[in-house]
């Protein structure tokens, strides 16, 4: 059976100041017309669908019309990332239609059994982003049987908690699952396929600079080793695509459909096409996703900048950094009128080139003789002569021999 | 400054205990303070503010605000804090003034403000951080900071003492603390809109530039007191001039140009001090600045520098002035020392002539004197020219004589000689030896070659006793040859009897051998026969074995048999049951068949036996009746049985035959031993063989070892016969060693004999020749004969040879009779022979060495006594040719110094001091008269004027002294007036030095002190040469400050997207303010302009403080010694900023986790709780008091 395992939408998101929702709004038109020449059986939605937990109403129309239009054509898994807020998201699912699930809690073990047009069964378990504080409570309830159940909100006593760590909280989830497939092919000998989307840092990946960091007493990823045990693990979080070694299981990040920062340039932002049977390890491919405008840098002095030189990216969006050592006047203005997408221009003067200092560096370290007679020279616009330095090496003496005798 | 605990009770909105582990909820470099609004969330921060400070964060602090108003009478309100600076750890805990219940009565009563200031040690934190946790066991209360109580140094217990350690620990004000570490709500773009002079206290307390402050301060008190300085020296200059001046009237006048001669000096002496006072009365003083003044400061310092170099030009021309005045007074006095000295020159060359004149008188009355004497000396002269040639002929004349005497002593010691000769029977012929055996041309050698006949004879007589010694030498090497040969003769007789004596015991041996051979043979014959029994007993041996073997494999048999046996008997009986059941059942079978055809039938089918298909009365199927299945279970166990019997019985046949075969061989009969129960048959038969077996390994081992011990029998009778063969042929080996020794014996007498008597006759001879009566003594042998020899005069020895005894024919031999030498008799032993001869030999050598001695004496007294002779004529000769010669010297030497002779030489000779004298006086007479002519010739002498006499010279010496007493007079007092003049010119050069000294001191003074005074004036800003007017403690600032703009704008540039930049403006910041240099603007980079900080929007000013905070934080931390912004609280602002900008600061400060830093962000804002995990979450308690939850 097909799934469209796709992630980080994060709609309502602006580029440096842009508002990408136009691009968002034709990236969900490119995945309507994937999965239907696909014949795509499940999309899989793992995480960052908002980019914020209260998101703009036009990034709401957005995914409202989204849900809609894919599930005309397949069933829609949906989960919340770390930028979504859950409860907000999760909103009405009960009540939704069939063939679109959004879950954002955290009964993790509660599969979405969807059937294929092949005949494939699939059960699907979708993780919202497990945010260990709260999880390690929740999760920690289900996973210890005999426990007796923490009260809501404030107190906790008695509850055997987990260890307040990204990997303890993805663990005990995997567990869970784990545990619930296993009583499954008691009950369904003839087979199924298994899939888990989860939003978290796994060991291995490569981050880039639009992702909000998640780490939690310093540590910020899971071992790729705690999702074993099913055959295809749709990751969200990162936005770059990119595949992850899990030992016996399919796994990858689909990456965000849009570039978020600089830092992505150089990705080719896709979804992903799975295709799962029983008994046979997951096959993917990459679909690319349609690139509004490119991302490029410029890194020179503002004349060069400004010549045919970089004619080439005028259409891009890009972000310049001028090496001038001194600012040139009305540069930002002067920029933007060659590049019109220019959403950065910053200074970076190359180190060597950088803009001399009329004042000379004085840290605590230094010796107040030099710094004084940097003064003079500063002030009178010719170098202290050895007299004048003399006295001014006494009187620093003096001070020194005062503050150690104690006055 | 790291905050690692905060604990607190009962404040502001608390009521009960929070406690807040700021270590554990930092871990991530970053939480949030979140909880609704008015909560209490910045009462956190209040508290870590009030711990510190006693007071709260905000400006609008209130200390009442701290006692919450929900806390119970009685209950008390603390803040309790732990942090950590740069100067360690400290623990700070404050109690705010409140107004409590009175404990008596009613009312209240003011609770004073308390503090406790603790130092922890280094180890404190971790320790406590091992402390076991809350019942809870919930992080972030496990710091109990009632455990530190004890630990650690009290530091302070006073506010005062408190608010003093605070600042040194922290190193800030509060004030200082809110714009920098805790940036208080509402009030957080303090820092960045704060006026320069604010800027400037938070920066210097904060980068620690106080030392350029003072350093400021430390100059311009240096520069008052090197004004007062100057003005010391300036005085004790004006001093020093005013004491110069004062000398001057006391001075001489001034000498006139051209100085008059000596002898006017006294009369006009013009003193070079009154020129120079003169000349400064001509040209005053120019010293303005004497008269200036004293509170006037004193010029600058060029043109004060000019002024003193004339002060001190005047002083110099006073100093030349007097000096010269004395050098004319020296020069004055130079000249009378000439005048002086010329006169004494004059009294000199008066008194040398005085001394001329009486030289010449003198040598005139000399010359007259020595004339008179001349006579007497000529006869002197004369008498000493004849003991001068007497003086020369004298050794001569002694030589003479001399040569003389010599002569006639060698002539009595030759006739000496003769006469020991002559005692000795030596003489010479007659007319040999008389007189002088030389004559005047022989000059050959005596002795070697004798030319007259006494020489000859002499010759001849000294050879033939040299000859007689020689022989003798040789006679006595014949005497030790002879006593060798009796030593050799005894080592052969000592040989002899040893091979007689081992050739006995190898007989003795021999004839002990055929006994010893019959013994063994014996042996050997008993041996063999032994031996050749032991096939036999072998082959018993395994017999019995083998017979022994097969009865134990009968036994075997038997037993197996046995079984078997049994084993079949069993089998049979099962067989025979399982048979007898099989039947029984298929007969119970049968008998019940109708019942089981029956139950088969249906209604409407036929039966199967009778095909009705009515069933009237079917049988009843009974309850014992047997199914098929049960009969085929009997039959399945009858075919087991059966098989199994048939194998039983396999085995028994094969058990019966093996047994049947082994008792057949082993002699015995099956089927008896099957017949009889036990194994009674078989155990008698099995222990005789068993005892058969033992004997016949004994029988075997016996043969065995004979067969051993014939090789060892039959090695030892070939040992015999080698013994036998080797002793034989040592037997004919000892005969010939003993035939060969006699032989060597009886030749070995032989020669010893003949040898004594040649010995003997050449001994006569000798004694006979030189006149020695030799009488050899009778020796210790009876057999031992004499030997007498007679002198004899004439040399021709007579030996009469008288035997006492005479020795039978085959005894010793006589020493004089070498005809009786005899052999031994053939038959006769020789040993004893030969034992004689050796004793003999002995004994003759004994007898003989006395005499040969004798006669060796006496030959070498008489060879002495020869050459004794021939010495003493040698020296006759030499003695009469020297007398010779002498005699003809002296007879030339008399007549070459006209003597006639001899005695008329000696009367002229005279004693050698007697005509030395008489040498001395003819001499000195006529030295004396050359020396008085010299005198008198001498250059001066002869000049002298006849008429110069010595009365008119004295005359003149008299004038020359008196003109010289004159000329010293003058001179001194010369002298005296040029040392006046030189001390008045020393004192003038002591006074200008001073003033030299002084005015220098003046102006070295104003030199120096330019220096101080220009770096005071530059580093105050007071100089014109500052053209930027900047202070160095400004300056300072300005760098450290542009390192903190520096540091802000690389945030301020990703947060604003390169809009906005901050820069440090030069200008005033309001009109008339000192230029600080510490003033902000603010570059906006999308139109260009620099603007003020305050046109910022809020949400700007924010992000901007934010950054300029941050900043500052960088550059303090990031230099050693700094204060350490470890921990930073942001209270609110975040509410100013859109969503997206929001992402974007939040991104950055999130960064700081990575600068190792802990950020506190205080903020009810949504998104911030979904962004930062670590959270300190502020409630409301029912009860309108507020708690905290620490999630971490």
């Amino acid at each position: 059976m097909r799934f469209l395992h796709t992630s980080d939408w994060h709609l309502g998101r602006a580029l440096h100041g842009v508002d990408l929702r136009e691009h968002q709004a034709a990236f969900v038109d490119h995945l309507v017309q994937v999965v239907e020449a696909e014949q795509v059986d499940v999309v899989l939605v793992a995480g960052d669908v908002y980019d914020r937990a209260i998101p703009p109403v036009e990034a709401v129309s957005l995914l409202s019309s989204a849900l809609a239009r894919l599930s005309e054509h397949a069933s829609v898994v949906l989960t919340s990332g770390n930028h979504d807020s859950a409860r907000r998201l999760g909103f009405g699912a009960q009540v939704l239609r069939e063939g679109v699930h959004v879950r954002t809690t955290l009964d993790v073990d509660r599969p979405v059994l969807v059937t294929g047009r092949d005949g494939t069964r699939a059960y699907v378990y979708p993780f919202p982003y497990l945010e260990p504080d709260e999880a390690r409570v929740a999760l920690a309830r289900r996973v210890d049987a005999h426990g007796t159940a923490p009260d809501e909100g404030w107190a906790d006593d008695g509850a055997v908690l987990l260890d307040r760590s990204h990997e303890a909280v993805v663990g005990a989830a995997m567990d869970l699952v784990r545990a619930d497939v296993a009583r499954r092919r008691e009950a369904e000998p003839d087979g199924f396929v298994t899939v888990v989307m989860a939003h978290a840092f796994v060991v291995g990946g490569e981050p880039s600079e639009s992702e909000r960091p998640i780490a939690v007493g310093g540590v910020d990823s899971v071992p790729a080793g705690v999702f074993t045990g099913v055959d295809y693990v749709a990751l969200g979080h990162l936005h770059g695509p990119q595949q992850v070694a899990v030992p016996g299981a399919v796994a990858r990040y689909s990456g965000s459909p849009l570039a978020y920062s600089f830092s992505e340039r150089g990705h080719r932002k896709s979804s992903v096409v799975v295709d799962v049977v029983p008994g046979a390890p997951a096959s993917t491919r990459l679909v690319d996703a349609p690139v509004p405008r490119r991302l490029s840098e410029v890194r020179d002095e503002l004349e060069a900048v400004l010549s045919e030189q970089y004619a080439g990216q005028r259409d891009d969006w890009v972000r310049v950094l001028l090496t001038d050592a001194v600012p040139p006047p009305r540069y930002l203005e002067r920029v933007r009128e060659v590049f019109p997408h220019a959403l950065v221009v910053l200074r970076d003067p190359a180190s060597a080139a950088r803009q001399e200092s009329a004042y000379r560096e004085v840290t605590v370290a230094s010796d107040p003789v030099d710094v004084a007679g940097d003064f003079l020279a500063h002030v009178t616009g010719a170098p202290p002569t050895p007299a004048e330095l003399a006295v001014l090496q006494e009187t620093f003496e003096t001070l020194g021999r005062e503050e150690r005798e104690g006055r | 400054m790291i905050l690692h605990s905060l604990q607190l009770h009962a404040f502001g909105t608390f009521a009960g205990t929070v406690q807040i582990d700021f270590d554990a909820v930092g871990a991530n470099g970053i939480f949030l303070l979140e909880g609704p609004t008015g909560v209490g969330k910045s009462t956190v921060i209040d508290a870590v503010v009030f711990a510190l400070y006693g007071e709260m964060a905000g400006s609008v602090a209130s200390r009442n605000r701290a006692r919450s108003d929900f806390a119970a009478p009685d209950d008390p309100t603390f803040v309790d804090l732990v942090l950590e600076t740069g100067n360690g750890i400290f623990r700070i805990r404050r109690t705010p003034q409140y107004e409590r219940a009175k404990q008596r009565g009613t009312g209240t009563t003011t609770q004073q403000a308390t503090v406790r200031m603790w130092r922890l040690e280094p180890g404190a934190l971790d320790a406590w951080a091992l402390a076991p946790r809350t019942a809870s066991g919930r992080p972030g209360e496990a710091r109990d900071h009632g455990d530190l109580d004890g630990a650690g140094e009290l530091l302070a217990t006073r506010l005062d003492e408190a608010g003093v350690q605070v600042r040194h620990v922290v190193g800030l004000t509060r004030e200082q603390l809110a714009q920098t570490i805790v940036l208080p709500q509402g009030e957080f773009a303090s820092f960045l809109r704060a006026k320069p002079e604010e800027r400037t206290q938070l920066l210097q307390q904060v980068f620690q530039t106080g030392i350029y402050l003072d350093a400021q301060k430390a100059l311009a008190d240096r520069r008052r007191a090197l004004g007062a300085l100057v003005e010391d020296t300036r005085r004790a200059a004006v001093g020093s001039v005013e004491r110069l001046a004062a000398l001057a009237p006391d001075a001489p006048p001034p000498v006139e140009q051209d100085a008059p001669p000596a002898e006017q000096e006294r009369q006009a002496d013009p003193s070079p001090v009154e020129q120079g006072r003169r000349a400064r009365v001509e040209t005053p003083v120019p010293l303005p600045w004497l008269t200036a003044d004293a509170s006037l400061d004193p010029p600058s310092s060029g043109h004060d520098a000019e002024e003193g170099a004339d002060v001190l030009k005047v002083a110099e021309t006073c100093r030349e002035g007097s000096d010269s005045a004395a050098q004319q007074a020296e020069q004055i006095a130079e000249r009378a020392r000439q005048a002086r000295d010329e006169a004494a020159a004059a009294l000199r060359e008066t008194r040398a002539l005085l001394r001329l004149v009486e030289r010449r008188d003198d040598a005139r009355a000399r010359r007259t004197e020595l004339q008179e004497r001349a006579e007497q000396v000529e006869v002197e002269r004369r008498t000493v020219a004849a003991a001068q040639r007497a003086a020369a002929v004298a050794p001569v004349l002694a030589r003479a004589e001399t040569a003389h005497e010599a002569r006639t002593a060698a002539g009595q010691a030759w006739d000496d000689a003769a006469g020991t000769a002559k005692a000795l029977g030596m003489v010479a012929p007659g007319g040999v030896a008389t007189g002088s055996v030389t004559t005047a041309d022989d000059g050959g050698e005596p002795g070697k070659e004798p030319t007259t006949p006494f020489g000859a004879w002499l010759g001849q007589r000294q050879d033939e006793l040299l000859a007689d010694s020689v022989l003798l030498d040789a006679l006595e090497r014949q005497v030790g040859s002879l006593t060798e040969g009796a030593d050799r003769l005894q080592e052969v007789l000592d040989e002899l009897a040893a091979v007689r004596a081992a050739a006995r015991a190898d007989e003795d041996e021999l004839a002990a051998v055929p006994q010893a051979v019959a013994v063994v043979q014996e042996e050997r014959a008993r041996m063999e026969a032994t031996a050749r029994g032991l096939d036999l007993a072998t082959a018993r041996l395994a017999a019995a074995e083998e017979q022994r073997d097969d009865l134990g494999r009968v036994g075997e048999a038997l037993a197996d048999w046995r079984v078997a046996a049994d084993a079949l008997l069993a089998a049979k009986a099962r067989a025979d049951d399982a048979t007898h059941a099989e039947a029984h059942l298929r007969l119970r079978r049968r008998e019940g068949i109708a019942g089981e055809l029956a139950s088969g039938l249906a209604e409407d089918e036929p039966c199967p036996v009778c095909g009705s298909r009515a069933h009237p009365r079917p049988a009843e199927l009974s309850d014992t009746h047997v199914s098929q299945e049960e009969v085929d279970a009997a039959e399945r166990d009858r075919r087991v049985a059966d098989e199994e019997f048939q194998t039983a019985n396999g085995r028994h046949e094969a058990a019966r035959a093996r047994l049947d075969h082994l008792a057949e061989r082993a002699g015995l009969d099956g089927a008896v031993l099957r017949a009889a129960d036990t194994d009674d048959l078989l155990a008698p038969a099995v222990a005789a063989a068993r005892e058969a077996v033992v004997t016949a390994a004994q029988e075997r081992d016996v043969a065995a070892r004979a067969g051993e011990a014939l090789p060892e029998v039959l090695a030892r009778l070939e040992a015999l016969g080698a013994r036998e063969a080797e002793l034989r042929e040592r037997a004919s080996a000892a005969a010939s060693a003993r035939a060969g020794r006699v032989a060597r014996l009886e030749s070995g007498c032989a020669a010893i004999q003949d040898d004594r008597a040649g010995l003997t006759d050449q001994l006569r001879e000798v004694a006979a020749r030189v006149g020695v009566e030799l009488a050899l003594p009778a020796g210790a042998e009876g057999a031992e004969p004499a030997v007498a020899i007679e002198p004899a005069v004439s040399g021709e020895p007579v030996a009469s040879v008288e035997p006492v005894e005479s020795p039978g024919p085959t005894e010793l031999p006589g020493i004089a009779a070498p005809s009786s030498t005899v052999a031994r008799p053939a038959t006769a032993e020789p040993e004893p022979f030969a034992a004689r001869v050796i004793a003999q030999t002995r004994a003759f050598e004994k007898s003989l060495r006395p005499a040969l001695s004798r006669v060796r004496d006496a030959v070498r007294e008489r060879r002495d006594a020869l050459a004794a002779w021939a010495r003493a004529d040698g020296t006759r000769s030499q003695a009469e040719e020297d007398a010779r010669v002498r005699a003809e010297e002296r007879d030339e030497a008399l007549a070459v110094h006209g003597f006639t002779t001899a005695d008329e030489a000696a009367a002229a000779a005279m004693p050698v001091p007697e005509l030395a004298a008489l040498e001395r006086s003819v001499d000195g007479h006529d030295s004396a008269l050359r020396a008085v002519a010299a005198e008198l010739a001498v250059a001066d002498v002869a000049a002298l004027p006849d008429e110069a006499s010595v009365e008119s010279v004295v005359t003149d010496v008299t004038r020359a002294q008196e003109a010289l007493a004159r000329a010293e007079q003058e001179e001194d007092e010369a002298r005296e007036a040029a040392t006046r003049a030189r001390s008045l010119a020393l004192t003038v050069a002591q006074h200008v030095a001073e003033v030299h000294r002084d005015v220098t001191a003046y102006r070295d003074a104003v030199r120096d002190s330019a220096v101080v005074l220009r770096v005071s004036d530059l580093v105050t800003a007071r100089s014109a040469d500052n053209a930027p007017a900047l202070t160095l403690s400004t300056y300072v600032l300005v760098q450290r400050f542009e390192a903190v703009v520096e540091a802000a704008n690389r945030r301020l540039a990703v947060m604003s997207d390169g809009r906005y930049e901050l820069v440090r403006s030069d200008e005033r910041e309001r009109k008339g303010g000192r230029n600080l240099g510490l003033a902000l603007r603010v570059i906006d980079h999308v139109t260009g302009a620099v603007r003020e900080t305050t046109t910022l929007s809020g949400g700007e000013t924010f992000y901007v403080s934010l950054c300029l905070a941050l900043g500052l934080a960088d550059v303090v931390s990031a230099e050693a010694g700094g204060i350490e912004f470890g921990t930073l609280f942001v209270d609110e602002g975040f509410g100013t900023l859109d969503a997206s900008t929001l992402e974007v600061v939040m991104t950055e400060i999130t960064r700081l986790r990575d600068a190792g830093r802990v950020v506190g962000l205080v903020s009810h804002v949504e998104a911030l709780k979904q962004m930062i995990p670590e959270r300190i979450q502020v409630r409301r308690r029912p009860d309108g008091a507020s708690e905290v939850r620490v999630v971490a």
